[in-house]
């Protein structure tokens, strides 16, 4: 008999879709109505799940009753609670801002009001479904939901944005279509699709070799790790913010996140140092090249895009760390907490970014001098995920920091070392000249008198989510318990995570 | 009381800060009264630590936030004495802030980072190990950035991008030398005596590199400093809380942390770093002396005097003894009290007539008479004359290296003296026994009964008197020399 957390599992997925249905039903005026209570139900379930897991550990619901290897099971441990977390708290944060930010665009298509919240609840229920699920085929739903409802989000944003939306289309197509063809080498090799079962007979064959390298083609190109990256900028400098908040923050990570899952968890005995290696060399070059390209920018959105490139070769430096066994637990808690503390710092920014945008009519550079004076909270917002972002103490990127550094020294690798700290400074290159032109004075005011004002809605839930980012490692010990335990499971017991 | 007494004494200023960000740009009167009272509550609040650590008490507020990582507040005595420093300074400082800016610009934004400021310096002084101490350094690097660059014109936002591309990699190093440290040794708290006791050598000497130059940054050593002169564009309060409390002596106080209560002076004299440490600080203290002599501009000179004292402290940690670290570590609080005396009256100078520059200084006795006064003080206390405060702490610093088998460093504090002289007697001299030829540069309408406004006069007139009675009570049980003594009794006889 499943106890309630674990019955309630499917929810994550079930009722966002279902809410999605029902919000392109009831039309634009109350479709926003659907979605709060469509999230608040969420923000319950996960509450209660990730109770459930840290209870027990991990939790699993086999649909119908009917388990693997002909049913589809549902399983959660620690990371992936953890990420329903993360998932829920930056959606429903960046759903009140969308909330009054929406009303506000005049350049958006005309279908934006009427397809914006059921696409927003199918992209939550893609989301949560990559966290959960526990078979190959189950993830490709996922991943395909996850991908459509996002691209078609970023084309809705404008004329400005259909081609990167269709760029994003594309890409997200050719990366699921990769997957789909290792998973069909895959079930080919196993004769099943549940990772478990895999994870038990895995081994190292060309068929397996050749799965996983088409899997990981595709999850790379869905995740924008460099040198797949090229389409990220783009669309997610060109959505409307609230969109480019959550592809930044939740979108890329799932795809990561099942990377981890199949590189960790299932296939950890099959691949080589070298790949590992290799992987983590695409990381190194990321943090470097992502920044240098950020500090290049003129506009605010593409400055922080580049910066989600970039930040997001630090999780690529967890592969090449976790070779050796005393760093291992150590730089995959790093990168896990890393994860979590990059989603709400560069919601945060994409956020405020937003609000210039809209007050300034128009996010480049050179308009944000006065920005300190006319918009404080939001010029603060920014500042406080940019502290985030380059990784200062007191923000949960920090302690992720400092557990990815503490395993670099553990294994040696100080090359790898220097490689983070280089990173935050590199990072603090492109976060502080925007603040600093923030808190210059204006040539002319004339600029500021035109401003629109962004309402206090949209300018106290982007501060909320600054708050959180900054201030995470002072709450670290929860997010930092659901990991342990996921880790421990995995890396002594063998678990499939 | 007593666990909340060290988080009351950071919130006497951060919840002023949090408050005034809050406040409409027009509230000068509320602004006034919340930093002033926060001074005010802080001080009391810091004497009623001084009773407690004097009776030894032991005073910690711990917050773990993970397994071997806890955030940990302490009131011990070498805490107390740069808290002390920092609070008292403060206050004065407060005071010549609201003087200082009579009209115009963007007060909220400097007396709130003026508080978060003080709150970072003071979490420095209170930090119970390494890595609450890398907290407050890091907070101290953003509060102080928005000050630096407050004038908001293109040559403050360039030093201010300088300040942090230096700060930052300063504590990115300074980061990893923690980091470091903890991967050999686990998590440990500041422990009179040193906390480590034996470990690699090679990896123990790398870190202690890694710690000087990541603290050295803040500490202004060559040649980590240049970000310090090129600082001096901001306003003088700014100026002078950087140069006498806030990062400059957060770094010094970091180098005195990891030499008496990280390594230990035992470890470091074993491993050998005490010897390149004193030739750096040896060093700094000559090549500022020299640059500071080619400097024309006040607040320049300043700053370069400012770096060659600074180094002084260093200095007295690396020589060996406990005579040596008793003229390092009181040099702490002296070159604090005359340093930001110095800079109240540049900002008098500059802020009232427009004086800059050591050319422009003729007459400045006969036109301000009880500033030039203080800044003569000042000046005098920097070069280590008898009775001010800078005379005893060169004193024991001289005394700590015969006795520590240095004689090399006399030579380096005679040359430090001269040079001292030879920068500071012309401008004193212009000021008293020149005659002003030319009408002054900027001259504003003043008060006719003092030569400025009171709460621009009191400040300097008030660390003046500081440096005197210092320097004249050094002997008494309550001087901190007296003070210092027990600090470094308590290091070498743990």
């Amino acid at each position: 008999m499943m106890d309630t957390a674990t019955l309630l599992l499917p929810c994550v997925i079930v009722v966002p879709v279902l809410a999605a249905a029902a919000a392109l039903a009831v039309g634009p005026k109350l479709s926003p109505l659907v979605a709060a209570v469509a999230l608040a139900a969420v923000s319950v379930v996960v509450g209660l799940v990730t109770e459930g897991v840290l209870d027990e550990g991990l939790l699993r619901h086999t649909l119908g009753g009917w388990d693997a290897p002909l049913g589809i099971a549902l399983e959660v441990g620690g990371m992936g609670a953890l990420l329903l977390v993360t998932n829920t708290a930056v959606m429903v944060v960046v759903s009140v801002y969308a909330l009054s930010y929406l009303p506000r665009q005049h350049d958006a298509s005309a279908d934006a009001t009427r397809l914006f919240w059921p696409l927003w609840l199918l992209l939550l229920g893609g989301l949560n479904g990559l966290a959960v699920s526990a078979d190959l085929f189950n993830l490709y739903v996922c991943l395909e939901v996850t991908g459509l409802s996002a691209a078609a989000l970023v084309a809705l944003s404008g004329k400005h944005a259909l081609v990167p939306g269709l760029r994003y289309v594309l890409v997200s197509l050719v990366g699921s279509t990769l997957y789909l063809l290792a998973v069909a080498l895959l079930y080919g090799e196993y004769g099943v699709v549940d990772l478990a079962a895999i994870r038990d007979e895995a081994r190292s064959t060309t068929g397996t070799i050749v799965g996983l390298g088409l899997i990981t083609g595709g999850l790379l190109l869905k995740s924008a790790i460099l040198p797949l990256h090229f389409w990220l900028p783009p669309a997610h400098g060109g959505a409307l913010s609230p969109i480019s908040a959550v592809l930044s923050a939740l979108v890329v990570k799932a795809s990561f996140f099942l990377l981890v899952r199949l590189w960790e968890g299932v296939f950890h005995d099959v691949v080589k140092t070298a790949a590992l290696e290799l992987l983590g060399v695409l990381g190194v070059v990321a943090i470097v090249w992502g920044s240098v390209e950020a500090m290049r920018q003129r506009r605010l959105k593409m400055l922080v895009a580049y910066s989600t490139v970039a930040q997001l070769g630090y999780l690529m430096l967890a592969f090449p760390l976790g070779v050796h066994d005393v760093a291992r637990a150590l730089a995959w808690e790093g990168a896990m907490l890393f994860l979590v503390g990059h989603a709400l710092a560069k919601a945060a920014a994409f956020l405020a970014a937003g609000s210039f945008q809209y007050a300034l009519h128009g996010d480049d550079l050179h308009r944000l001098p006065g920005g300190a004076q006319h918009l404080p909270v939001t010029t603060v917002s920014f500042a406080l995920a940019g502290v985030a972002l380059v990784g200062l103490p007191p923000s949960g990127t920090f302690m992720a920091k400092w557990m990815l550094l503490r395993a670099a020294i553990t294994a040696g690798r100080f090359d790898l070392a220097v490689v983070i700290l280089v990173g935050s400074l590199l990072a603090a290159g492109y976060v502080f000249p925007v603040l600093r032109r923030a808190l210059c004075q204006p040539r002319d005011d004339s600029r500021w008198r035109d401003a629109a004002r962004p309402s206090w809605l949209m300018e106290s839930s982007t501060l909320v989510l600054a708050l959180i980012a900054a201030l995470l490692g002072f709450f670290i010990a929860a997010p930092s318990a659901l990991l342990r335990m996921d880790l421990t499971r995995l890396f002594l017991a063998g678990g499939a995570l | 009381m007593k666990p909340w007494i060290l988080p009351l004494i950071l919130a006497s200023s951060a919840v002023p800060a949090i408050v005034i960000f809050f406040l409409g740009e027009k509230r000068n009167v509320a602004r006034a009264v919340l930093s002033l009272g926060g001074a005010v509550l802080k001080l009391g609040l810091i004497l009623y630590m001084a009773v407690l650590v004097l009776e030894d008490q032991q005073l910690e507020t711990r917050v773990p936030l993970l397994d071997g990582f806890e955030l940990v507040l302490r009131g011990d005595a070498l805490g107390f004495l740069f808290v002390t420093l920092s609070t008292v300074l403060w206050f004065v400082t407060t005071v010549y802030v609201v003087g200082y800016f009579r009209e115009g610009g963007q007060r909220r934004r400097f007396f709130g980072f003026f508080n978060l400021c003080v709150t970072a310096t003071v979490g420095i002084a209170l930090s119970g190990n390494l890595i609450t101490f890398l907290f407050f350094y890091e907070l101290l690097t953003l509060s102080t950035y928005p000050l630096v660059v407050h004038r908001g014109d293109a040559e403050s936002l360039r030093a201010g991008r300088t300040y942090l591309a230096y700060t930052l990699t300063g504590g990115a190093v300074l980061f990893f030398a923690i980091v470091w440290l903890h991967s050999l040794a686990g998590s440990f708290p500041f422990t009179q005596g040193g906390a480590l006791v034996s470990g690699p050598r090679a990896q123990l000497v790398a870190i202690f590199a890694l710690f000087i130059v990541g603290l050295g940054v803040k500490t202004a050593i060559v040649p980590l400093h240049s970000w310090l002169p090129a600082a001096m564009v901001a306003p003088a309060p700014v100026s002078a809380l950087l140069h006498a409390v806030a990062v400059v002596k957060a770094g010094a106080f970091g180098i005195v942390r990891v030499v008496y209560e990280v390594y230990g002076v035992d470890l470091c004299s074993q491993l050998g770093v005490l010897g390149p440490l004193a030739a750096v600080a040896c060093f700094t203290i000559a090549y500022a002396a020299v640059k500071a002599l080619a400097q024309r501009d006040i607040k320049r000179l300043l700053a370069y005097s400012t770096i060659s004292q600074v180094s002084y402290i260093v200095l007295g940690v690396a020589l060996f003894g406990p005579l040596g670290s008793l003229g390092g570590v009181s040099h702490l609080v002296h070159q604090g009290i005359m340093k930001i005396t110095l800079f109240f009256c540049a900002g008098i100078f500059a802020q009232d007539l427009g004086v800059t520059k050591l050319a422009q200084m003729d007459g400045l006795g006969r036109r301000m008479p009880l500033t030039t006064l203080a800044f003569t003080i000042g000046a005098l206390g920097m070069m280590g004359l008898p009775p001010f405060a800078g005379f005893v702490s060169k004193w024991y610093l001289g005394t700590g290296a015969l006795a520590a088998g240095s004689p090399w460093v006399i030579p380096v504090l005679l040359l430090s003296t001269g040079m001292n002289a030879a920068f500071f007697f012309p401008p004193l001299y212009a000021a008293w026994f020149k005659e002003r030829t030319e009408p002054w540069p900027r001259e504003e309408k003043q008060s006719a009964r003092f030569e400025t406004t009171p709460w621009l006069l009191a400040p300097p007139l008030v660390t003046a008197v500081l440096t005197i009675l210092v320097g004249l009570f050094a002997a008494s049980p309550f001087s901190v020399k007296a003070w210092v003594l027990t600090i470094v009794t308590r290091e070498y006889l743990p």
